[in-house]
């Protein structure tokens, strides 16, 4: 049995890539908080009505060794440069990242990703519980 | 997966690392606040300064920060009044090293906060990392 049949741990599967993904992302934001003219990104938000709809994509092989795999690895999610407008401040230096945003986004982060590894986990033991190996 | 959050390790880590560098920096800073030329008419200790870049790492996937350039500061020494002192011209001044403590100071405060910043987002990643391999004790 493939659990990822299962909408509940394919969406807590694909949520926690999105915030893995985030937080490439913010760590950026982060690491760069001093460089000039740096502009804070961020990913747009997951639309999980349409990604239950949406199908699988695929990766076309590699058959011999002189095949070139087309990128590298391609993200599924979109990361977005922050508009100078929506940004809390902009340094003189032309640098739009705020740490007081950035912080609360990575404590965001983590308590969503413990959501859905909870998620992931109660609905393993549910499941344990149905087959009657739950001891 | 976790290589996006090993990733993220990986640009914070490049992080600290710049402002270990601009840390370096500002205590050379100080440290030279009252560095005077060595002979008459020669020039005192430059103010250094520091800046950071994005540059992207094709083997992380990436973008990483570096320092772009330690360069040096060019505003005006500070003409003190010292008849007698050895390196005094012959009005009796002495140019100083272009270095404001407080100046430094604030910039070390703030190398500081980012560093520790950085510091919370390894953290975070390692903690997200943890949480994924505890799926395996259910």
């Amino acid at each position: 049995m493939d659990l990822m049949n299962l909408d509940v741990f394919r969406m807590a599967k694909q949520k926690m890539g999105w915030i893995t993904e985030r937080q490439a992302i913010i760590a950026r934001n982060i690491a760069n908080a001093d460089s000039p003219r740096y502009r804070a990104q961020d990913l747009k938000p997951i639309n999980f009505a349409r990604m239950l709809e949406s199908t699988p994509q695929m990766r076309v092989a590699r058959t011999a060794s002189g095949h070139i795999i087309g990128a590298a690895e391609r993200s599924d999610y979109r990361a977005i440069r922050e508009r100078k407008d929506d940004v809390y401040e902009v340094n003189p230096n032309g640098n739009t990242v705020v740490m007081e945003e950035q912080l609360m986004k990575v404590s965001e982060s983590s308590m969503q990703y413990q959501l859905a590894t909870n998620i992931y986990n109660k609905n393993l033991s549910m499941l344990k519980t149905a087959v009657g190996q739950n001891r | 997966m976790a290589m996006d959050l090993l990733r993220a390790m990986n640009v914070s880590a490049s992080g600290m690392k710049a402002q270990g560098t601009r840390l370096r920096v500002i205590s050379e800073n100080i440290a030279n606040q009252d560095s005077v030329g060595t002979t008459k008419g020669v020039d005192p200790y430059r103010r250094k300064t520091i800046v950071f870049k994005e540059v992207m790492d094709k083997a992380a996937g990436t973008t990483m920060v570096h320092v772009d350039k330690i360069g040096r500061d060019d505003s005006d020494f500070a003409l003190v009044y010292e008849p007698f002192h050895p390196l005094a011209d012959d009005d009796g001044y002495i140019k100083r090293p272009n270095v404001n403590a407080l100046i430094e100071m604030m910039d070390m405060r703030e190398a500081q906060r980012t560093y520790e910043a950085n510091l919370t987002v390894i953290e975070s990643s390692k903690t997200m990392i943890q949480r994924t391999i505890d799926l395996l004790r259910v």
